[in-house]
């Protein structure tokens, strides 16, 4: 995390409460942390990348720094600004600034109305009133995202998987963001799909001086367009570094274990993962978290002092590079 | 329903699968879709085949054949010879094909689409064997499923089951209900329910799709395992390449309706023939890094589908001759292509 | 080998060889033939509302006229539904009668809707208190019979046909409330609202421009079903002598007349009764051919 972050959480958690049978009688109410004190930095123009299984935080963390949710504790700042609770007229301004891309791409769209509409709205809300201005505009935003202009007078439902998608992006970019947070932009797309949806971005991204977080589980994604990545695991960050690092030199054992376990398609690039198996463990419970590494019950690398002691800190490394593992960091 | 098809008669069957020339035509209302043009496939006891494909390539319509769950009103078999356990279905009553089902096993993409919420684990489980040993009758099935003693027996051989699957404490999971187990723990019931009726064929249509990667892994090595000790032979349908390299020794590929190229995985996937697969395995990003590649162009169109081959108005290496259909032709060991590049080229 | 992405444009769809849109929906619909004839049915019936003032055969027998020559004649070629009690051509009231009958049906529907449906928006999209309030009215409403109520409310606000209708609306929202409450807590969970409430928009715009639009197939199935028994409650009222007062030519006050002349002259009551019988029929197959022209989706 440093000064020249241009998005940045700091100690943010987000909980949220969780009614269940407590001990005795009535229902008790616990609490459940799906981002759990989570400090990270985004510089501009880069692309950063958040990778985890289900379960990790990774799409409530994306919708954090999105500000579609607040946080429980701990801020979110863009570009100076304080966002984490802006509402209201403050909102709409600052989706000037910052957009999401949401997860579905087909669910992204309100199937009664037309892709014109649906790029429309953002425009409304940002006061652009001319018909003939909006119709303008919407024809160059589908233009960026090589679609052809009649489309805007299509419905979802006559779309394809990668034109969804690119409808969305198109809304995305309607107020000219300077940042994009994309959650699993590719996941529900074909394999060759996946591939033009990640060159437009990327075009889109240099013709536009963006800045992208991107969320995913996709090594593969993360490979070909991030510069940087944090690998979360059970609402923490645990490792952080460029991937370049992470791949020839994971640190954080879940980071090895998420990295042994892409399915490798071409024989060459097999000695480019480790070869490591995670252990066979429970998971913790998210309503009642061990104070100690929440990785210890999966970890192959796990030492007795892992259980006695509280969960690793974020330690930063050489080069940029930051670890949260007893391990890696040395004794206490 | 008279079983005409006795165990030792299929268990000793080869191939067990056989798709010659399939070509099957699909009525809708707006026209006739031709969505399954040419596929040629086989399975042999003890191997796991992979079919790959995008989709809407015809991989599903390929298993629901298989699965003999394909609507036949709308959907027409125009062509082809379909071989199951040795038999030609076209040969076999409506009887004996019903018969037949008993041997093939099903393992969806969706736990939750099978198992049923309001039911424990073992119920459930104990429902499937039961009928299984009711010969598919109805009445029988009632009779049995509340005899106490052939249900005892039958949880005996749930936990068993569940005990393949490498569950470690099967009584605990029979007590539970679907929504208390995980992910990875659902797709092993599956597992082993679709073990349940000592099947010799099972078709997985993209089993591991839903599932977190590292648990993918260890599902991917389980079925492997599961298919080997059992003598079992397996069709893995996904659009995960590295998956098939995994679990797969020999892949078909399939775009819009045709198999149009085959062989043992790994070759297939270093060392791509048809302009198809090689765009395939570019599409996947690189480990080493750089933007992957993609490929130009859509789906056709079913209703109207481009004449001769039908990847040819994507194709790069595309001609003329791509009008009329490419003859599929040996190329290499146990390697097969249907692309008129590789006509004249022989083993 | 491969194309550079980046020089991609998409090419839109080839051309599809399917039927336009619409065509194609009308031909799933008019496979439900019941439904298909309720249509056409009830479209004829609008027509005949419409053009009624033009067709009828005897124009003057639509209100007051007095015809002691022909009174109570049985159907003959003159009058193929025979007269009523003071002469006037039954066909004519019966065709003049649907003008009224289908403008209730409309009013009625209006007043429920404009009621119903905002309150079951706002009740599933703000939750909480408000959802609480507006439901428990809801079903108290739901707990007197739509006839019984209106006959109340007619009788304090004096019988007449229009008094019929507002009473007929108020109470009738009850229904699309419900429906338009347990829609919008489905819908407002799907992603697109999140969206539209992520980039600001006002709750107002939520409710009426997202999420409305997708639950409109439920209403209409709704508004259909309903409208029949609009028709049926209203007729109901008049042949009570709570709504429509002679010499008004409104169905159910005609079965009200006509019902003193039975059974010698049967066709007084039974031909407005067959009306009534028809526009009900008509409406529910309607609105059960939409409902499972819906549900395919």
């Amino acid at each position: 995390m440093s000064e020249t972050a241009f998005l940045q959480a700091d100690s943010v958690t987000k909980a949220f409460k969780v009614r269940r049978k407590g001990e005795g009688f009535g229902m008790q109410t616990a609490s459940l942390r799906a981002v759990d004190d989570v400090s990270l930095g985004i510089r501009q123009g880069e692309v950063f990348a958040i990778v985890g299984e289900s379960g990790s935080g990774k799409t409530t963390l994306a919708n954090l720094l999105a500000r579609v949710t607040v946080p429980t504790e701990g801020r979110i700042v863009l570009d100076g600004d304080e966002i984490s609770r802006s509402s209201g007229v403050d909102l709409r301004s600052l989706r000037r600034q910052i957009q999401i891309v949401f997860q579905d791409p087909g669910a992204s769209l309100n199937p009664r109305q037309t892709v014109g509409e649906i790029i429309a709205l953002p425009l409304k809300l940002a006061g652009m009133r001319g018909r003939r201005d909006r119709a303008e505009r919407i024809a160059e935003l589908l233009e960026a995202v090589h679609l052809p202009a009649d489309f805007a007078s299509r419905y979802p439902v006559s779309l394809s998987g990668g034109q969804k998608q690119r409808v969305n992006i198109a809304r995305a970019l309607a107020l000219e963001p300077q940042a994009l947070v994309l959650d699993e932009p590719t996941s529900a797309l074909d394999v060759s799909v996946q591939a033009r949806i990640l060159a437009l971005l990327m075009t889109l991204k240099k013709e536009r001086a963006l800045t992208y977080v991107i969320v995913t589980h996709n090594f593969g994604v993360v490979r070909a367009v991030a510069d940087r990545v944090a690998v979360m695991y059970f609402g923490k960050v645990v490792e952080v570094g460029t991937v370049e690092q992470l791949m020839a030199d994971p640190r954080h054992p879940y980071t090895k274990t998420l990295l042994s376990a892409i399915p490798v398609v071409r024989e060459s690039e097999r000695a480019l993962i480790p070869q490591i198996e995670a252990r066979d463990g429970e998971l913790p419970s998210f309503i009642d978290p061990p104070r100690h590494c929440s990785f210890y019950s999966r970890c192959p690398a796990r030492q007795p002092q892992c259980l006695e002691r509280d969960h690793p800190p974020l330690v930063g490394l050489s080069q940029g590079r930051e670890v949260s593992c007893h391990m890696v960091t040395g004794p206490a | 329903m008279p079983d005409s098809l006795s165990y030792a008669q299929v268990a000793a069957q080869a191939p067990v699968v056989s798709l010659n020339g399939l070509r099957i035509d699909f009525r809708t209302t707006d026209g006739v879709e031709q969505i399954i043009k040419d596929v040629t496939l086989r399975i042999d006891p003890g191997e796991i085949v992979g079919l790959v494909g995008e989709s809407g390539c015809g991989k599903s319509v390929t298993a629901k054949l298989l699965l003999g769950i394909l609507p036949m009103p709308p959907a027409v078999v125009k062509d082809g010879r379909i071989e199951m356990f040795g038999r030609n279905l076209a040969t076999l009553s409506d009887a004996e094909r019903e018969a037949m089902k008993k041997f093939v096993a099903y393992v969806p993409q969706d736990p939750s689409a099978v198992l049923n919420p309001s039911f424990t684990i073992a119920s459930q489980m104990i429902d499937m064997i039961v009928w299984y040993e009711s010969d598919r009758r109805l009445l029988t099935y009632f009779r049995k499923r509340h005899t106490r003693a052939i249900v005892a027996r039958a949880r005996d051989h749930a936990a068993h089951l569940l005990e393949k699957v490498y569950i470690a404490d099967p009584e605990q999971v029979l007590r539970r209900y679907p929504i208390q187990l995980s992910g990875g723990m659902r797709q092993r019931v599956l597992l082993a329910m679709a073990l349940s009726g000592s099947p010799q064929l099972m078709i997985a249509d993209e089993p591991t799709t839903a599932l977190d990667v590292t648990v993918q892994k260890r599902t991917i090595e389980l079925l492997k395992d599961l298919v080997e000790r059992e003598g079992l032979a397996g069709l893995y349908i996904t659009h995960d390449l590295g998956v098939a390299r995994d679990i797969c020794a020999r892949t078909y590929v399939m775009y819009a309706g045709m198999t149009v190229e085959d062989g043992p995985t790994g070759p297939l996937l270093d060392s791509p023939l048809h302009p198809y697969t090689r765009g395939l395995v570019e599409a996947i990003p690189s480990l080493e890094g750089g933007l992957p590649g993609a490929i130009p162009g859509q789906v056709p169109d079913y209703l109207a589908p481009p004449p001769g081959c039908r990847f040819a108005p994507r194709c790069p290496g595309a001609s003329e001759r791509c009008r009329s259909t490419p003859p599929r032709r040996e190329a290499g060991t146990r390697r097969q292509v249907a692309c008129w590049l590789y006509d004249g080229v022989h083993a | 080998m491969t194309v550079t992405a980046l020089e991609l444009v998409e090419q839109p769809e080839a051309a599809p060889a399917r039927k336009t849109g619409f065509r194609r929906r009308f031909a799933r619909f008019a496979r439900n033939r019941l439904a298909l004839g309720g249509a056409i049915c009830l479209l004829a019936l609008v027509a005949v509302a419409v053009l009624a003032p033009w067709i009828v055969p005897y124009p003057d027998d639509v209100a007051d006229s007095l015809n002691f020559d022909a009174v109570l004649q049985p159907p003959s070629l003159a009058h193929p539904m025979g007269t009523d009690e003071v002469g006037r051509d039954v066909l004519t009231r019966v065709m003049a009668g649907a003008q009224w009958s289908l403008s209730m049906a409309a009013i009625v529907l209006a007043i429920a809707v404009t009621i119903g449906v905002p309150l079951g928006l706002c009740a599933g999209y703000y939750g909480g208190p408000l959802e609480q309030v507006l439901m428990r009215i809801t079903d108290g409403f739901s707990a007197v019979p739509a006839l019984v109520l209106a006959l109340a409310i007619t009788v304090l606000l004096g019988p007449s046909l229009v008094n019929a209708m507002i009473a007929i609306g108020f109470v009738w929202w009850r229904s699309f409330a419900r429906i338009a409450h347990g829609q919008t807590l489905s819908k407002k969970q799907e992603t697109y609202v999140t969206v539209a409430k992520s980039l600001g928009a006002s709750d107002l715009h939520i409710m009426f421009r997202e999420i409305l639009p997708n639950i409109s197939s439920p209403l209409l199935v709704s508004i259909s079903l309903n409208a029949g028994y609009a028709v049926l409650t209203g007729t109901a009222l008049s042949f009570l002598g709570a709504g429509a007062r002679p010499p008004t030519p409104e169905w159910g006050q005609m079965v009200a007349s006509g019902r003193n002349y039975l059974p010698d002259a049967w066709w007084a009551s039974l031909f407005p009764g067959l009306a009534i019988f028809v526009t009900v029929v008509s409406f529910n197959l309607l609105g059960d051919g939409l409902r499972d022209y819906f549900s395919d989706e």
